[in-house]
């Protein structure tokens, strides 16, 4: 079409998310020329641009600070994103089209600096066990179904894992850190120290005290002797200045956007790849197809330009260059992948000779549970980062693996801020119950209506004792989880949205029970009233489970963990990228991000996904490509 | 972190609010955030800056009843509603939303107040009388739902509880003020006033707050 007229550069990278972001900053200061090929909007000159949006927003879920504007029908949007508000939504409403059995619950952004402008920084590394789970944990190849090894091991990425926290920043502590096998180097030490624990992370951790092997008997650890403990969070959040950027100020809001930029965002990266003068960002520019070349390798990436959020494509245009990464998202990326055809050559998409592009899509399913504290025991939520403490060391890892799902708990900050009737429910949502007699919350069973002293001080003792637990569950790959091509459904510039079919295993259904009873155990030692709602039958994403012969239906969320949908192993029958994160298929093509995860382990996966694009970043820098 | 929770599947969408543009910038929201921290410390201040005293209170019998109205209907002291050093000034910007929003209304609940022979109670008159389940009565919700979330609850809505409500955040400022979050000894999350680490000891007691 127009290849005489491509435009040439050493590298180009599709997406300027945190892995997109990173290998920028690498390649540039290695002397490559890039361009970033970004499909949504310029990261605005100003951060109150997003603050004054998110301020305004009457639903503050974690898209309201970013465009596109979220009520718009995704048929015309030019570059559309799932929404919290819309995951059960028909395709009038929801840009993902949901094929079942349960919906898919997590979302994303398609914007400057990507989904990371409102991740929560939580920076875990993955336990060694995590990397070779079907080694280690599988007893038959009946079960635990999918589990796979993931090519490198964790001493493989240790050094790496210490690159990307200097990039981002992570606060701990070493001593907090070394347990189920992780190990760092000798004289090692986070850059900056660990984050201060909160009043709720205080009141969890004296009930955990309270647990005695026998309580604890449902979830077969290894050695139910062991103390519990919950420990500070590594997170890349300011415990001192760093990057010039200021030390966190506690504003409660990592998700969505902290308005001091104390946590880690890749637009710090990006700034300091635009910095060397060799990178180019063309924002509002979307990665159509991929082409392949006679050779096999990749000739170019053609693209489309557009002006406004709505309004269709204003240009098209090509760019080549001497290596291509990919680096959208578990959604975006195979999207694009399964979108190039090249004039039916690669009829079932580039770079999935395997047939695995698109498959095994996984996430960290979310269980969550709220609790009130007994009167007279306030917690003070709605103070500090959104999470500061957690449980991982007993929970991540052990022999109970081989039976159910493992998970990580995570100590919410943020009372019912997100959970009482939807995001943002809290404290707007309880207020609102006591002055005009509803009972939205469930802490207005009387439906008074109350003003002044009264409602001051029934709202303070109310909202001082909000609880919030959440667990995240690992998900056993499946590869009828998938991303396709919706064959109805297209977005403003004509591609066709991303269609998911989504379920849980057996597997990890059984972790989420094990995460709701300890959930239940945790509130019961606190003399917490739990007011955790079962959800209804029709609920998308709810299963049914016996627990004590009762069957009961449990609801989870999505963690916003896209992974899994291009994985990486060590034979091209069975990964689309080798350890290298380089396609088995297209030399000079890498595919970055949490898709390459063969599984999900139970650590939030940005800090590992950089670890990996540090070291494929060294790869292309070292390696003649030719 | 999850970015879905369960149980809010099937809720409508809420778009930007691109109507009620109040000019906000960082400066002026850092300013009042250093006004407060000056208010709580060293509260003598004020006579040193004379100018911004009351510096915008329109309609000085009327807004003043309003501001009295609204202590007695939010819990929440005058002083703290009408601060002497109010670069914010969010006080006016709710009074006169109110006023243009439900005129005949608003008179009407202030003349209620203006006949109360108690003023600090007159919402037990007010919420005991045949008043209380009329425009009127509503309206004084929707006033203390402003006050503490920023947003604009119409009274209407309020009456009808199987109506989903579509409550509206007037400005930018409006929700930095809120006064739920002072109320829960806190800060409005994105809008922190307090320093790193503040959040591992307990908070100033509640009517450091509001009184």
């Amino acid at each position: 079409m127009c290849a005489d007229k491509c435009r040439e550069c050493d590298v180009v990278i599709v997406g300027s998310g945190v892995a997109g972001a990173l290998m920028a900053k690498r390649l540039a200061h290695g002397g490559k020329s890039v361009v970033i090929l970004e499909a949504g909007a310029k990261i605005p000159p100003n951060i109150n641009a997003y603050m004054n949006r998110f301020f305004r927003a009457s639903n503050k879920v974690p898209e309201s600070p970013y465009t596109p504007q979220l009520s718009a029908d995704p048929a015309w949007v030019n570059a559309g994103r799932p929404t919290s508000l819309m995951i059960g939504a028909k395709p009038e409403q929801s840009y993902l089209i949901q094929k079942g059995p349960l919906a898919f619950g997590s979302t994303y952004e398609r914007i400057g600096g990507g989904t990371a402008l409102h991740w929560l920084g939580t920076s875990l590394r993955l336990v060694p066990n995590d990397f070779r789970m079907a080694s280690v944990y599988k007893r038959s190849d009946d079960w635990p179904t999918g589990l796979i090894d993931w090519p490198i091991d964790y001493d493989a990425l240790n050094s790496w894992y210490g690159e990307a926290e200097t990039e981002l920043g992570v606060s701990a502590d070493v001593r907090d850190q070394a347990y189920l096998g992780i190990r760092f180097p000798d004289d090692y030490s986070y850059r900056m120290p660990g984050i201060p624990l909160s009043k709720v992370d205080a009141a969890v951790a004296a009930a955990l005290t309270k647990f005695t092997p026998g309580d604890i008997g449902f979830l077969e650890l290894d050695d139910p002797h062991r103390p519990w403990a919950v420990t500070s969070t590594p997170a890349a959040r300011n415990s001192l200045p760093y990057q010039s950027r200021r030390v966190c100020a506690g504003n409660t809001n990592c998700i969505p956007i902290c308005p001091i930029q104390a946590k880690y965002d890749p637009t710090v990266t990006l700034n300091e790849a635009l910095d060397t003068g060799a990178l180019d960002i063309w924002y509002r520019t979307v990665a159509k197809e991929v082409v392949i070349g006679e050779n096999g390798w990749v000739s170019r990436i053609n693209y489309i330009r557009y002006k406004q959020d709505i309004g269709g494509p204003i240009e098209e245009g090509c760019i080549s260059a001497k290596v291509y990464v990919l680096a959208g998202n578990a959604i975006e990326t195979p999207r694009l992948l399964l979108m190039s055809k090249n004039g039916g050559r690669t009829a079932a998409g580039v770079a999935n000779r395997s047939d695995l592009v698109g498959r095994n899509l996984m996430d960290h399913p979310f269980y969550v549970a709220w609790a009130l504290m007994p009167e007279g025991r306030p917690v003070y939520p709605y103070r500090g980062p959104l999470s500061t403490g957690g449980v991982e060391d007993l929970v991540r890892d052990g022999s109970f693996r081989s039976d159910r799902a493992a998970f990580r708990i995570e100590i919410g900050n943020e009372g019912w801020n997100f959970v009482v009737g939807g995001i943002g429910g809290d404290p707007d949502l309880t207020t609102v119950d006591l002055v005009t007699g509803r009972n939205r919350s469930e802490v207005n069973e009387r439906n008074e209506m109350m003003f002044g002293g009264k409602l001051v001080n029934r709202l303070n003792d109310l909202i001082t004792r909000q609880i919030r637990l959440g667990f995240l569950v690992e998900q056993t790959p499946d590869r009828r989880n998938r991303v396709t091509l919706s064959e109805q459904h297209y977005d403003g510039l004509g591609l066709p949205r991303p269609a998911i079919s989504y379920d849980l295993s057996d597997y990890t259904k059984k972790g989420i029970v094990a995460a709701k009873r300890t959930a239940d155990l945790l509130f019961e030692k606190m003399n917490a009233r739990s007011f955790t709602k079962d959800p209804p039958p029709e609920h998308p994403m709810s299963f049914e489970w016996p627990i004590d012969g009762k069957t009961t239906r449990i609801a989870f969320g999505g963690a916003g963990h896209l992974m899994g949908t291009y994985r990486m192993g060590s034979d091209p029958r069975n990964s689309v990228v080798n350890s290298d994160q380089r396609s088995w298929d297209h030399p000079n093509l890498f595919l970055v991000g949490s898709g390459v995860f063969p599984t999900t382990a139970t650590a939030n996966p940005t800090l590992t996904l950089a670890a990996l694009v540090l070291r494929t970043a060294g790869v292309i820098l070292h390696k003649d490509l030719g | 972190m999850s970015d879905l929770p369960p149980g809010i599947l099937g809720q409508g969408t809420q778009g930007i609010d691109k109507e009620h543009d109040v000019p906000f910038t960082r400066r002026t929201v850092l300013t009042g955030a250093a006004a407060a921290t000056t208010a709580a410390t060293v509260g003598t201040v004020y006579t040193l800056l004379p100018k911004f005293a009351a510096a915008s209170d329109p309609a000085p019998a009327e807004f003043d009843d309003f501001i009295q109205m609204s202590a007695a209907l939010t819990g929440i002291n005058a002083s703290k509603l009408r601060p002497k050093v109010d670069p914010i000034d969010v006080k006016t910007e709710y009074f006169d939303w109110v006023r243009s929003r439900s005129p005949e209304a608003f008179s009407g609940l202030l003349a209620f107040f203006r006949s109360a022979s108690h003023k600090e109670q007159f919402p037990d008159g007010l919420f005991e009388s045949p008043q209380s389940n009329t425009e009127i009565g509503w309206l004084a919700r929707s006033i203390i739902l402003l006050w503490y979330l920023g947003a604009w609850y119409d009274p209407s809505e309020l009456q009808n509880v199987d109506q989903p409500l579509k409550p509206k955040i007037i400005s930018a400022k409006a929700y930095t003020q809120g006064w739920i979050w002072r109320v829960a000894q806190t800060h409005p999350m994105g809008y922190s006033e307090w320093a790193f680490g503040y959040w591992q000891d307990d908070p100033p007691p509640k009517d450091k707050f509001i009184k």
